[in-house]
């Protein structure tokens, strides 16, 4: 079944009144209520809880499972998912599958339009609460982050160039009074999302209070970096899943079901491609690190920071290096630019419709959808 | 009554920022109440009311120069009772715990008092000096507002050399070997810092478990529990053990956050007056019907240079306790482990309320030396029997609404 954007899996009271829609199932026999597939311009003014944001994230989640168990994984989606916190995710999905498509055509333009939509969808804002040396701490540790990664993985990036650009923002800080952080580069800590077998009862006590996923002999969740060959010395398997645990939060409000398919799955890819795994995880950090020191640059400028124009000037010279790195980075949210715009701009313009999502976020996409409608290169 | 228990506190900011989302690769909007402004407001109030020492709002300041915001109820200086929160910055839910408690007492005061409960406030707010200090953290508290939503430890920046260690540990086994690269390393676990005479051991569970206690800066970060360079390195747990040693608190308590526990020092096992208050707490807090278990900071896990051993090192024999707030470790996954939403503010206070005053009644009174039942005593031609009844000040308690 392949349904085009601009429908969304919704729980809704009476399929028989939704113009367009179209239930897939419910759990009281002799009622109308239940989930199923409903047109954006259907949901506009109706009280439907949403569920999945399109039919292929609908089909992922319940592929393999009977019938009982997809129901249970619906109702237990329908309690736990939250728009405000998945929005923009969606959006900066397809907006990454955009850029990278951009990147491999060489669509300057395009490439440079969506960049900016992403890195204000990322970090515009965020940081206005906070003073600058706070700022340069969040900068430094996307630097440190970068070059550590970019050190130790397999991911063909200009180390040096790196280095240069961390000792540039400590400089910045070092101007602030805090030479610390440019005398010693940051350690950040690297937390690999693992799975780890066989389970036992140390072994779970282990996590505690860190996100977890428990499968039939396993434990999948985050494993410090340093610890996990003395990890495998005890005589655990310990295999990579993810360079970080950002798809962890999503196994966790799973059923178990579910996240034993989808852990395994991520397993099967990380055997299958862990050079491919390790390049769009080096990507998404490059992304961070430079949202970040967008905002910082515009900081400095602001508060006319000796280093300001310095580190303006290197936060243009990084949009370049973000061309090459996402020509090279492996794509298959989307399979064009057009889609990946189609998916942005349709998302963006349903989002500003609904009423769950804050005023202010409502108008952010409403800003958005404008930006992503203007051809690029336009006015 | 209703409390400011429908949104989280940042430190200063009052209003709608997006913050990271779990994984960090996104964010979402999150409207905070300023802790800043709110306590000021209490202390105008209870200023007013002759119950706040409004000249005192912070007891320190943390390393990136944030004030260790504070607020002094009550008149009665000479039974000090401390309350913190946020030792973790990712626990939001341990700052609510202090500050609702520092509104509830500062709103409910009254001079002329109706109600049993509110007599009962004005008593103890006449009696006892109560100092809230809800962020002990603030400087990490921020950063899970901008960077790292599962930010566990402080911000202090240390610039190491190459390490090459043998750290003891408590279970008597060998120590391991731990190697480090030089680099500058940011994030002790503030509750692993105190001062304590255990502390720079490390702790583990059973094998093949992480350390829960350690000496490798590599284990400082988002789940830190890296017990720093040295003992009480960081500023703000400088801060916090000079305050214990110079105010000689006769109860203390320290919120954290997750798997519904009351916990007691692990040294405190057989300390009858303690195990009197600490289980009187608790059957206040399971009144509510969301049981919380009572036991040992060690059945946890064992840990060394925390705030809760600390507190009762420097005052053997007074209360000290920590309660492991909402949600359980059944439905962590479901509230996302330390991301209890705000909807669970208000039942999670309401839960901890009774237990909380209980702590500050029951800090005037002292252990009894013996049984409770002493053996007779002549005194002159008259044999009396000496009655040394421990003291019923957690039970009033019982049923206490708001």
């Amino acid at each position: 079944m392949t349904i085009g954007g601009g429908e969304r899996v919704v729980w809704f009271h009476d399929w028989t009144i939704l113009p367009g829609g179209r239930r897939l199932g419910g759990v009281v026999p002799g009622t109308e209520s239940g989930w199923g597939v409903a047109p954006d311009p259907a949901l506009k003014d109706r009280a439907a809880v949403l569920l999945y944001l399109d039919v292929p994230e609908y089909e992922r989640a319940i592929a393999g499972l009977d019938p009982v168990e997809a129901e249970r994984a619906v109702l237990l989606r329908r309690e736990v998912f939250r728009l405000t916190s998945a929005d923009v995710w969606r959006v900066l999905e397809a907006l990454h599958s955009g850029m990278s498509h951009a990147a491999k055509t060489g669509d300057a333009a395009a490439f440079g339009m969506l960049l900016g939509v992403a890195v204000d969808l990322y970090a515009k804002g965020r940081f206005d609460h906070v003073d600058t040396p706070t700022l340069l701490q969040v900068a430094l540790d996307a630097d440190a982050r970068a070059f550590a990664e970019v050190r130790d993985l397999p991911l063909g990036q200009d180390a040096a160039e790196l280095d240069r650009r961390y000792r540039l923002d400590a400089g910045a800080m070092a101007d602030l009074g805090r030479p610390q952080y440019a005398r010693a580069l940051l350690h950040v800590p690297r937390p690999r999302l693992c799975l780890i077998a066989p389970k036992d009862e140390a072994l779970h006590g282990s996590f505690h209070d860190e996100m977890h996923v428990v499968g039939p002999s396993w434990i999948a969740g985050p494993w410090p970096e340093h610890a996990l060959e003395p990890l495998r010395q005890t005589g655990k398997q310990v295999e990579l899943l993810a360079f970080e645990p950002s798809a962890l939060p999503d196994w966790v409000v799973e059923t178990p079901a579910q996240a034993e398919r989808d852990v395994l799955a991520a397993l099967a890819e990380a055997r299958a491609d862990l050079p491919g795994l390790a390049r769009a995880y080096g990507r998404e950090i490059r992304f961070r690190q430079h949202a970040i020191r967008v905002q910082l640059a515009s900081r400095l400028l602001g508060d006319g920071a000796a280093r300001a124009g310095e580190v303006a000037q290197d936060v243009d010279a990084e949009r370049t290096q973000l061309v090459d790195l996402y020509a090279r980075s492996p794509e298959r949210v989307t399979s064009s630019l057009e889609a990946a715009l189609d998916r942005a701009r349709t998302d963006a313009a349903f989002f500003a419709t609904r009423t769950e999502l804050s005023a202010d976020s409502r108008r952010r996409w409403d800003a958005v959808l404008t930006t992503l409608s203007t051809p690029a290169g336009g006015p | 009554m209703t409390l400011k228990w429908d949104k989280y506190h940042s430190y200063d900011l009052a209003g709608t920022t997006n913050v990271p989302t779990l994984g960090n690769n996104s964010t979402e909007p999150k409207t905070f109440y300023s802790l800043k402004d709110d306590l000021a407001e209490l202390r105008t109030l209870g200023s007013s009311k002759g119950i706040v020492d409004a000249g005192t709002t912070n007891v320190g300041t943390s390393y990136e120069g944030r004030d260790l915001l504070a607020i002094k109820v009550g008149k009665g200086s000479g039974t000090k009772v401390l309350f913190t929160g946020c030792h973790h910055a990712r626990e939001w839910i341990s700052v609510e715990m202090v500050y609702l408690m520092a509104e509830y007492l500062v709103r409910t005061y009254s001079d002329s008092p109706s109600s049993t409960q509110d007599k009962r406030i004005k008593w103890l707010l006449d009696n006892r000096e109560v100092w809230l200090v809800p962020m002990v953290n603030p400087d990490g508290h921020v950063w899970t507002t901008t960077t790292d939503r599962m930010w566990r430890a402080g911000r202090k920046p240390y610039d190491l050399p190459d390490g090459d260690l043998h750290p003891p540990r408590t279970d008597g086994r060998p120590p391991r070997h731990v190697v480090y690269p030089a680099g500058t390393y940011t994030g002790v676990d503030l509750n692993r810092n105190y001062p304590t005479s255990t502390w720079g051991q490390e702790t583990f569970d059973d094998p093949p478990g992480r350390p829960k206690t350690s000496a490798d800066p590599r284990d400082g970060g988002p789940n830190s529990v890296w017990f720093g360079p040295s003992a009480a390195s960081e500023p703000e747990v400088t801060a916090m053990s000079s305050l214990m040693q110079a105010q000689s608190f006769r109860a203390a308590i320290t919120y954290h956050s997750f798997s519904q526990l009351l916990l007691y020092p692990s040294s405190a096992e057989k300390d009858t007056f303690l195990q009197f208050v600490g289980k009187g707490m608790s059957a206040l807090i399971d009144e509510k019907g969301n049981p919380y278990t009572y036991e040992s900071g060690s059945a946890l896990y064992p840990t060394t240079g925390d705030a809760m051993e600390y507190a009762y090192e420097i005052a053997p024999g007074r209360p000290s306790f920590c309660p492991e707030v909402r949600p359980t470790q059944a439905n962590a996954a479901r509230w996302m482990f330390n991301l209890l939403p705000e909807d669970q503010i208000e039942p999670c206070f309401r839960e901890n309320v009774a237990a909380g005053l209980a702590l500050i009644q029951c800090a005037g009174f002292d252990a009894p030396a013996g049984p409770r039942v002493a053996p007779a005593v002549t005194i002159g031609t008259q044999t009396q029997l000496k009655l040394s009844v421990m003291p019923n000040c957690w039970k009033v308690f019982k049923g206490w609404t708001i």
